[in-house]
Parts: C-alpha cells; structure tokens; sequence
C-alpha cells in the first residue's frame, strides 16, 4: 500500500521543485510563532529559550544558523519542520549596527520581540536606539522586556519567595536596590515595551532553590501577547510537555508535535488532494527523525513493515478529509485537525512501538492499530483549531 | 714621593716571597716533585679558567640582555635593536681597533647615521635637522653615563689614565714574550718533561689571559654603544629639546624615583591613573576598595557624571596614586562631551584600570574605546600609550552564583568557582589581547576580595612602565613650553650684546 516510506522522507532534501513548494506553503499555514530575541550578549536568551523549548541549552548554541550579517535563527525542534522560530540578534549592541537588514528579513515574520536586559545594567545606550527603529517599523507587534539576572541586587541570597513580580512591579518585599533600577529600566523603555517581566532563569549549578524564577509569568505573558492564531502552538507545546515526564519521550514530543503541526498546516492548505501528496513525505520524516533522537535509525524501516497495515484505514480516513474540503470554509479547518491528528498518532505510536521494542517484544499489527486509534483521540485535545 | 715610599714598602715585603718561590721552585725541580706539584696546580688554573669564562659570559650577557627604557614607543625599541645587533657584533671586532679613541668617533657616527634612518625615512640628510645643543646634549648624558659606570665596575678606574689603557694591551705582549722565554730555558734544562708541561699550560693558562683581557675591554665597548645608541634615540624622538640637565631632573623624579627602595620619595613625582568602563560597571566601587573608604559615590544607578580625583598614599606604596575616576560609557545620558572628556583624561594618564563586569561579556563598547586610543596613539609615534590594566568585578556572581567562599585560588583551583572566574579571565583576555594585565576582584563592601594582592599589586607591577609613559609626557610639555621663552632669552642676550658694542662703539 505505501511501497517506499523510508524513501518519502527523501523528499524533504530532494529536488522535487513541487513538493518543496507544497512544504513552504504547508510551513507558511502551520502558524509557527516566531521570536524576535533583543538584547547584549549573557543577558539570558539562550535560558529563555532552554525554558521555552526544553531544549538543551548546548543544543540551542549548536542549533543556531546564521541568517544575516548580525542574526542568527534557532528553528526549534529542527528546521525542517520548526515549531517554534528565534531570531536573535546577536549584533544588536555593536555601534555599527543597523536594524534595516533584519527588518527588511524579520519585519513580516516575527509575531513577538523579546527583549532580555539585565536588571541592574544601565549600558542600554545601543539596544535603546536600536529597539527605537525595529518598534517603528510595525508598531502593534508586541514587544516584551524581560528584566534578567535579578539575583545579582541580592548577591549569594535565595529569590524571595512565592514570586512576588505577578500583580505589581514594585511590591513591597525586594531590595531597594532592585526596585529603583527596575523603576529606571521602565522609565527607559516605557513607550518601547507592552510588558515588563522581571525572570531569574539560572542553571541548576547556580545554587537557587527555584531555577525558574518567574518563569509562569514569561509564559503567561507570552499566551496573553501572542497573535490569537498561533497561540495554539504554545499551548500544544506546553500540554505535551508538561504530560510527558519520560527523558527520551520529552525529546520525541517536540518532533511529533512539530511534524503533525506541519501536516495541519497542509491539511490547511484549501486546495483538494494537494495534502494527499504532502503528508506521507511530511509523516516519513517525522518517523526517520524520531528514530534519530531514539539513536536506532534501522527501527524506522521495520516500523514501516507493520504500519503499512494501517494504510486502509488512514488512506480512507484522508479521502473523507479531501471531500470535507470542497465545503467552503469547514473544509480547510476540519482538514488541518485531521492532518494533525494522524501525524500525531502515527508518531505516538512509533514511541510506544519503540519502546515494546526494547522490552523485548515487538507489538503485532492488531496491536498497533488499536494504539494508533486510542492516539488519535487523544490528539484532539493537543489541537484546538483557531485557538 | 709618596709613590716611591709605597714601591718600597711593597717590595720589601715581595721580596722575601719572590726569594722563597724561586728557592722552593729550585727545590722542586733538584728533587723531581715538579711532576706531581704540576697538577693540582693544573687544577686550581683549571677552575680559575672555569670561573673567568662564566664571569665574561655574564659581563656579555648583561649587556645584551638590556632591555631598553620603560618609557620608550615601539619606534624607539626598533632603533635600540638596531642598536644591540652592533653591541652583538663588538665582540668579532680587532681587539687592536678598540683601544684607539678614534674607533669611538667613527662608531658614534656609524650609530648616528644608522638610527637617523628610522626616524626621518626619506631625509636626504636625516642628521641635517638636529640642533647643536641637542648634539651636545647626547653627548653629555652618554659620557656622564659611562664614567659612572666605569667608575663602579672596573677596579681601580680612578688611577687609570690613558697610557694605562693602552699598556694593558702591550703589558700583556710583554707576559707573552716573558712565558716563552722561560719555556726555552726549561726546554734546554728538561727536554721532555718541559714539552708535556708546555702543552698542558697552553691550553689552560694563555687562553684565560685572552679572556680576561678582552672581557674589559669589549665590555667597554658594548657600554659606549649602548650609551651612545640609547641618547641618540632620546636626540631623534625630540626629546632632549629640553637639554640635558631638565632630562635628568625629570629622569629623577618619574623613572628613578621608585629606584630607592621603600615609600614614597616626596620629590617622586605622583603616577596618574585612570579608571575608565561602562556605566555601573564597578569603577567608583575598585576605587573605594583601593582607598579602604568610601569617598566615591557609588549607587545601583549611573551616578558618576563628572571626573573625579583621588589620591592613595600610604607607606607600603612606591609612588603615590592620582586615581581619576571616569564618567561610564554605553550609556544613553552620556553625551559626546563627556565621552571625549574621559578619552582626554585617559591620554593623560599613565595607567590605565579597564574596569569591566566579569559576567558580561558585551565587552564590545570597551573594546572599541581601547581601539580608539590605540588608534589615537598610533597615528603619534612619539608617545607611548599607557600600559592597560583590566579588572573583572562583581567575580561574586560568576558560578555558581549562591557560593562566595574566598580566598580563591582563580588560576590553578579545582573548585567551580574557580573554574568560572578563570574562564571569565579568558574570555576577557581574547576581547583585550594587549591588556598588561586582567585581575579578577570583588569591590562590594563586606565582600571584597582580590582587590589589594590583585589589583594594587598589578598597578605596582606596572609602575615601571606607567612612570615611562609619565616621563615622556612631562617632557614633551616642558619642551613646549619652555621653546618661546628660550628664543625670547637668546634674542634678549643678543639684543644686549649689540647694544653693549654698538655704545663701545659709539663711545670710540
């Protein structure tokens, strides 16, 4: 039924002028968020990230790819199917720098500015200017200021506890110290910012009692700013991480998640049966690079050997989902959910497949397809069209 | 008279001695001991040899090791390797040509030539410009240089004359022609054992007269040539326009003044230095931990907007310290004035303190200040850019953040905080690879560390060099200013004399 899986996943690097094309459009739909990250270097960006992705912080630095002469981007969990994008600009403090290059490649992309500056630093001569420029270019994009390191106005002391930041920037119980140069640092960015975040995100080493302090209210800011559409993204992230505690499923998710985004994004997509083509190359990805984080690339092909009994069943399921389509307007969002549902369960499915794999027993295909349906039910909690 | 009375007081006791080594050589040589006394004698010469070669080797290497002044531009030290390739060179020379005075002439001029080169390239006649009393200035110093030193390491230099110098090189002639007359009487009396003595002493004894001899007197040279070439750069950097005696007093007062050991002398002049870094970057905390009281304001928000002067003087230091503490770059209240003020003052310091956060490494403001001045002081050879000094603050905060145990031992400890701190001193040593120095401190009160046998004990280290900067500054002020009211004089004395003969005349 499907005859070349494994070689679907070529897809993705090879020259086929229209499935790439088809992906972009797919990508475009996914409404992946998009983070435009501002600020010096050390103020925390990269543990913004870490706490956003889960993502190793060694692998957001090795994950970075130059995009213009002073930005790079970190396309998270991969950039074939990125879920969630950060722009970060690292040149932002050179004197030399001039925004007109990342504007001219970021402006119509970024949903979000984050900038991260460190509570008591006040050389914000650069980043002021320069912010100044990227706000006026689209002035309703939100911008977010996270006032970073707010350990060092109470050095070798624990954060006061519960975080004390959520209703009020000045309340009562932190140091003097903190509280006027947190009242300079809004004085200077008050018509730059929409919010202000006072974050302590440190690493485990560091010795605080709460290595994510204030980390809620970063996040909760960021649901409450971002655009409506590609809220669900954050929110699908964030449900599945916070579901699955497993190691090795913790780095799976991320995947699963992004390659059934991805296929909701070409589900999307309102052109009938054009998806049909779309989706075996975006689930024949999915499958290589789960098999890639679980370090068994030779597990993928026998996956396929059983899954490919499944074909019937979701081959009818797709060409119910390409009739819904020609109903104006219902079509494209039904589609989309379908899209992500399959990818997710076939991508669960693997997991759970892999796993009885290792214990010893592999799982027949009765088996499969009765965890293939239980996921697929399950996916529609992950995915909540339109936000 | 006197001389004659000390001739006889030295024979009259040589003589007995003379009497009994010839009678106990005699003695020797009736009983056939001679063969075996010869070789501890052998062995004594031996060793003697052993130690005058060590004591030549260590006369050469002391001059060539010179490292030059503390105060000179890279310019000046490219001129003074020109200057010791030659010293290198002195000891293949004729050992005949070095006793004629005129050999010192034509070097001197060789040496003016050579260096002129480096200073006016192009000139068509590079000595051309150079003032009389200039010239007369190199000589002096160089002279004056050279009696004090001949005078406190050649032994007996205050009775030296001429004649002697020129009698070392024949009084040694005379020893040879006297050893090998005796070696012909020997040969004569005992054919064979004279001919194995023979070849043992020509090995031992004759090479270590040759090495003595020309030990002195190439050291002599070397000197000369590195008086002469070390004045000449003075002359061509322009900065003996304040002649000779200004030079030394000046000399005095910045280089030498810590040359005396213990505190500060009150005629050493004061070492300017200057603490310059982003805004809240901790400058005005290292100066209140370097004072050991809190005079500088310091706050958690920008509050430094003037420059500010403190002075630190305690006993235990060899100059006192002018710390000027600078108004903070990178700021956005910080206008183009107050920048430039502080580049001013940074040009007129003789140290500079770089006083950077040890956990951020946005050190890209600092490093273009450092390049601006560097820049400043390329495009003007003359002077030498101050020797800069950075300093890691707030090392508290470095990882692990909760832990604050010092002493730490940052460049060889085990413990994470060490490690961190050590991996801070390497990132800031690859932003600033000229920086003299990069000391890591703590300046918050209550929790200092590092601050006085880090950072006072860097500035010390650097004095050397800080007070050349200081030296060359003072002379090229005092060189201007002075340069009108001298002309002014002269014409003045002029004026005077023409009077003076016109009224003689006039009187006739």
């Amino acid at each position: 039924m499907y005859p070349s899986w494994a070689n679907l996943a070529n897809l993705f690097a090879g020259r086929d002028q229209k499935f790439q094309a088809g992906i972009a459009d797919a990508r475009h739909r996914a409404n992946m968020p998009v983070f435009w990250m501002l600020g010096r270097t050390q103020t925390g960006k990269t543990s913004v990230i870490h706490y956003l992705t889960g993502a190793p912080e060694a692998e957001i630095g090795n994950g970075f790819r130059p995009c213009t002469r002073y930005s790079r981007e970190y396309p998270f969990p991969n950039p074939e199917a990125p879920l969630l994008n950060f722009l970060d600009t690292r040149g932002i403090d050179e004197p030399g720098y001039d925004p007109a290059e990342d504007l001219a490649q970021f402006n119509d992309k970024a949903h979000v500015i984050v900038v991260t500056v460190k509570a008591l630093d006040h050389a914000q001569e650069n980043l002021v200017r320069n912010l100044d420029t990227i706000r006026r270019a689209k002035p309703g994009r939100p911008v977010l200021l996270l006032l970073t390191c707010l350990h060092e106005a109470y050095p070798q002391k624990q954060h006061p506890t519960p975080y004390p930041f959520g209703s009020s920037l000045y309340p009562p119980n932190i140091s003097v110290d903190l509280t006027r140069s947190i009242a300079l640092q809004q004085d200077r960015f008050k018509t730059l910012v929409d919010d202000i975040i006072p974050i302590d995100l440190t690493k485990p080493e560091e010795g605080f009692a709460e290595p994510n302090y204030g980390g809620d209210a970063l996040k909760q800011s960021i649901l409450d700013h971002l655009p409506k559409a590609i809220r669900q993204t954050m929110l699908t992230l964030d449900a599945v991480t916070s579901e699955f505690r497993d190691e090795s499923l913790r780095r799976a998710m991320p995947v699963i998640v992004s390659y059934s985004t991805l296929a909701a994004g070409a589900g999307a997509i309102p052109v009938p049966f054009i998806d049909m083509f779309l989706l075996p190359g975006i689930q024949a990805k999915m499958i290589a690079d789960l098999a890639t984080v679980y370090g068994q690339p030779l597990s993928a092909e026998r996956f396929w050997e059983i899954a490919s009994s499944l074909g019937a069943g979701v081959l009818a399921r797709q060409a119910a989902r390409e009739a819904i389509k020609i109903i104006p307007g219902v079509g494209s969002a039904a589609g989309a959910a379908l899209a992500f549902g399959m990818t997710f369960a076939l991508g669960r499915a693997f997991c759970i497949y892999y796993r009885a794999v290792c214990q010893g027993h592999v799982p027949d295909t009765g088996t499969l397809k009765r965890i293939f349906e239980e996921e697929l039910g399950k996916a529609s909690r992950f995915w909540k069209p339109g936000g | 008279m006197t001389r004659l009375r000390l001739l006889a007081i030295i024979l009259l006791i040589i003589i007995p001695l003379l009497f009994y080594m010839g009678v106990g050589a005699y003695h020797l040589f009736e009983t056939g001991w001679t063969f075996y006394v010869w070789w501890p004698t052998a062995l004594c010469f031996g060793t003697a040899y052993f130690l005058g070669w060590q004591v030549a080797r260590r006369m050469k290497t002391k001059t060539d090791s010179h490292p030059g002044d503390p105060h000179w531009t890279d310019r000046d030290q490219f001129a003074w390797g020109m200057v010791q390739a030659r010293v290198e060179k002195s000891a293949d020379l004729d050992q005949e040509a070095l006793t004629q005075p005129k050999f010192y002439y034509d070097t001197a001029e060789a040496i003016a030539k050579e260096l002129s080169v480096v200073y006016q390239p192009g000139a068509s006649d590079p000595v051309g410009p150079v003032t009389i009393p200039e010239l007369l200035t190199v000589i002096e110093l160089a002279t004056r240089e050279l009696h004090d030193r001949v005078r406190k390491y050649v032994p007996g230099s205050h009775l030296m004359t001429i004649d002697h110098w020129r009698k070392t090189q024949k009084a040694i002639g005379w020893m040879k022609h006297a050893n090998n007359g005796y070696w012909v009487v020997s040969a004569v009396l005992n054919p064979v054992k004279t001919a194995a003595r023979y070849l043992a002493a020509k090995t031992t004894l004759t090479p270590l007269q040759d090495r003595l001899q020309r030990g002195v007197i190439n050291w002599f040279y070397a000197e000369f040539i590195s008086d002469v070439g070390r004045y000449l750069i003075e002359l061509y950097s322009g900065r003996l326009k304040v002649g000779a005696e200004k030079y030394r007093e000046l000399q005095e007062q910045t280089i030498r003044a810590d040359e005396g050991g213990g505190g500060a002398s009150p005629e050493a002049r004061p070492v300017t230095i200057t603490v310059i870094g982003q805004v809240k970057a901790g400058k005005s905390s290292l100066i209140n931990a370097l004072l050991g009281e809190r005079k500088a304001q310091t706050d958690v928000l920008p509050c430094t907007d003037t420059i500010t002067e403190y002075v630190l003087k305690s006993s235990g230091l060899p100059a006192t310290l002018h710390i000027m503490d600078s108004i903070g770059y990178s700021h956005e209240g910080a206008d183009a004035d107050q920048v430039d003020k502080t580049a001013e003052v940074v040009r007129q310091s003789d140290l500079v303190l770089l006083v950077g956060h040890a956990r951020n490494a946005a050190k890209q403001a600092d490093v273009n200040f450092v390049g601006a001045l560097q820049n400043w002081f390329r495009t003007r050879p003359q002077y030498k850019i101050p020797p800069i000094m950075a300093v890691l603050t707030h090392a508290d905060l470095l990882t692990p953040a909760m832990e604050w145990q010092p002493p730490y031992d940052w460049s060889a400890g085990i413990r994470p905080k060490e490690k961190s701190i050590r991996d801070a001193v390497g990132t800031a040593r690859e932003s600033f690879p000229d920086a003299a120095n990069i000391v890591p401190a703590c300046t918050a009160e209550n929790r200092q560390w590092n601050v006085t046998e880090g950072v006072l004990a860097g500035v010390v280290n650097l004095l050397g060099e800080a007070r050349g900067v200081a030296f060359l500054r003072c002379l090229d002020e005092s060189a201007n200013e002075d340069r009108v009211g001298k002309v002014f004089e002269q014409l003045w004395s002029l004026g005077k004399t023409a009077y003076t003969i016109f009224r003689e005349r006039a009187g006739k």
